[in-house]
């Protein structure tokens, strides 16, 4: 059926099945084969993945505080144990809720990146929420709340956006990077890297780290929207090293297919933030080149 | 018709209806309406088209026959199309840009340099079939052999040479050798090591006094192991018990 679709479509012949294309029932395939029920569960909770990435000698972002429970929580207090610039994460959060970002400080009180003022009991209410499991998913389950130091950008990366953090993914089969993408917020998206808020989503020529397409929300761009920095042939600083990162932290966590978020620190150069085990597809619309192919090259054979 | 008479028989079940509504409650209260009305109708749609397989005539018949046969087609179903991984019907929209720039660049790539449009369409294809492309030269090129090759002897798995015992070599390495400790093997030569050799086992003959005198020795005695001394060749007895009184009997 999929073969005569795709002729009645002219796509080819077998473009469906056995074309360069990876769809959704074909990554699952994938994940369901080399990604192990335990690792997935791993990679879900940041803390847990964090520990299994700094065992392995990869460089993560830095932690502060973990508090997983009401015990921790109460022996917390903002005044004492947060520094000036912080980020708080809930550990099984998705899709970037519940992260509070703090910019600055003035005596007891922290400033946002917007502006908006936050009091300590802001803040203790907050990783309260999280210890809760505001932000965990479906499941009312408990949850921990990562205090992390608050990361700023590598410059070269940073003057080519208005506001926020570019954070770049890489796709891996084990050891074998397979496509990355840098993800640019822009103003629109609220300083927020996610591409359904319209964050720009830029495809990285994996052997020189040059960006070779920018997309937004489907349209092709060459300049950035806000800052109108060109964004075709801007080279990724640290693309060796972020390589190098990429092809490790999946065999570190114990999946064999992931997806690794890795931002650039001013300081630290290439971090690890986050590894996911359900990487998504949109990122060959942003190369405009096949995962599968790719996958093919590296010896898989798709059974 | 169907919509009069058969799909009023089997109402919508109750409990799945409230299942759905309690998640569209959830959905709604996490992610706002419209999200929640998107799902809301998917599901409805879905329902509907479920309702029409449901009631058609293939369904009743294989209920008709025995109850058992749906859920059996629904396994074979499955198994058939559940092991489909190509791309879905919603994947070919969303993918299409690929094919589509593949298919221009495809197109530009063809004309020839200097041509803008193509004009042969629709005519027949007078172009000559292409000349055979050589073959690529193998990369890297093969290395320039050096004009003398050196050659080497095939290694072979060295061999232990029988010698006789009188033997140059043999008389060499035995004066080398340390004197042989009592109640040792003697392994002098290759026959030595054979099966059911027999092997000499060197016996040192101590004199009457040294053999029934008592065996630890003196202080001075004891300090004398220089090779060819007795107590160089026979270790002191360390665990003895020390009889000093009739006590200790």
């Amino acid at each position: 059926m999929g073969l005569a679709l795709g002729k009645w479509l002219s796509l080819g012949g077998d473009a469906l099945i056995e074309g360069e294309i990876l769809g959704i029932n074909m990554r699952n395939a994938l994940i369901q084969k080399y990604n192990p029920r335990h690792a997935i569960e791993r990679a879900r909770d940041k803390v847990a993945s964090k520990v299994a990435l700094e065992k392995a000698g990869i460089a993560c972002t830095g932690t502060i505080a973990v508090i997983a429970t009401n015990q921790d929580r109460m022996g917390f207090d903002p005044r004492r144990d947060l520094p000036d610039c912080w980020a708080i994460k809930p550990a099984r959060g998705s899709q970037g809720n519940g992260i509070v970002l703090s910019a600055r400080r003035e005596g007891d009180v922290w400033f946002k990146h917007s502006g908006a003022p936050l009091t300590a009991d802001d803040v203790s209410h907050h990783v309260s929420q999280i210890v809760d499991g505001q932000f965990a998913g479906d499941s009312l389950s408990e949850d921990a709340a990562l205090i992390e130091p608050l990361i700023v950008a590598d410059p070269a990366l940073a003057g080519i956006v208005p506001d926020g953090l570019p954070d770049l993914r890489v796709i891996s089969l084990f050891n074998t990077p397979l496509m990355a993408m840098v993800r640019l917020p822009t103003v629109e998206s609220d300083g927020k890297a996610n591409l359904h808020q319209r964050a720009i989503g830029a495809g990285i020529d994996m052997e020189t780290g040059l960006i070779t397409r920018a997309v937004v929300k489907g349209e092709v761009i060459t300049h950035h929207p806000d800052t109108g920095v060109p964004l075709i042939g801007f080279e990724i600083p640290h693309w060796k090293r972020v390589l190098e990162l990429a092809s490790r932290c999946g065999p570190a966590v114990g999946l064999g297919y992931c997806g690794a978020d890795i931002v650039l620190d001013v300081n630290d150069g290439p971090l690890v933030i986050e590894v996911n085990a359900h990487p998504g597809i949109e990122i060959q619309n942003i190369n405009q080149a096949g995962l599968k192919s790719r996958i093919a090259a590296t010896g898989e054979d798709f059974r | 018709m169907a919509l009069d008479t058969e799909l009023q028989v089997d109402a919508f079940p109750v409990i799945v209806c409230a299942l759905v509504v309690e998640r569209w409650w959830k959905q709604w209260g996490k992610d706002g309406a419209k999200p929640a009305a998107k799902m809301a109708i998917n599901t409805f749609v879905l329902a509907v088209v479920i309702e029409f397989v449901m009631v058609s005539n293939f369904a009743l018949a294989l209920i008709e026959w025995s109850p058992l046969l749906m859920p059996a087609t629904a396994a074979v179903a499955i198994a058939l199309l559940g092991r489909y991984r190509g791309l879905r019907l919603s994947e070919i929209p969303r993918f299409a840009p690929i094919w589509l720039e593949r298919r221009r660049r495809a197109r530009e790539a063809k004309l020839p340099e200097g041509v803008e449009t193509e004009r042969r369409t629709g005519r027949p294809d007078t172009r000559r079939p292409a000349e055979p492309v050589p073959l690529p030269e193998p990369f890297p090129p093969p290395l320039p052999q050096p004009a003398r090759l050196r050659i080497r002897t095939p290694y072979a798995i060295p061999r232990l040479a029988h010698l006789p015992s009188d033997h140059a070599l043999v008389i060499a390495a035995q004066i080398a050798l340390p004197r042989p400790r009592a109640g040792a093997w003697v392994i002098r030569s290759h026959a030595d090591l054979a099966r059911d050799a027999r092997r000499r086992v060197p016996q040192v003959l101590r004199d009457r006094e040294t053999a029934f005198g008592h065996r630890l020795p003196d202080n001075d005695q004891f300090g004398d192991l220089s090779p060819g001394s007795h107590w160089a060749d026979r270790a002191p007895i360390r665990n003895a018990w020390v009889i000093r009184r009739v006590e200790d009997v």
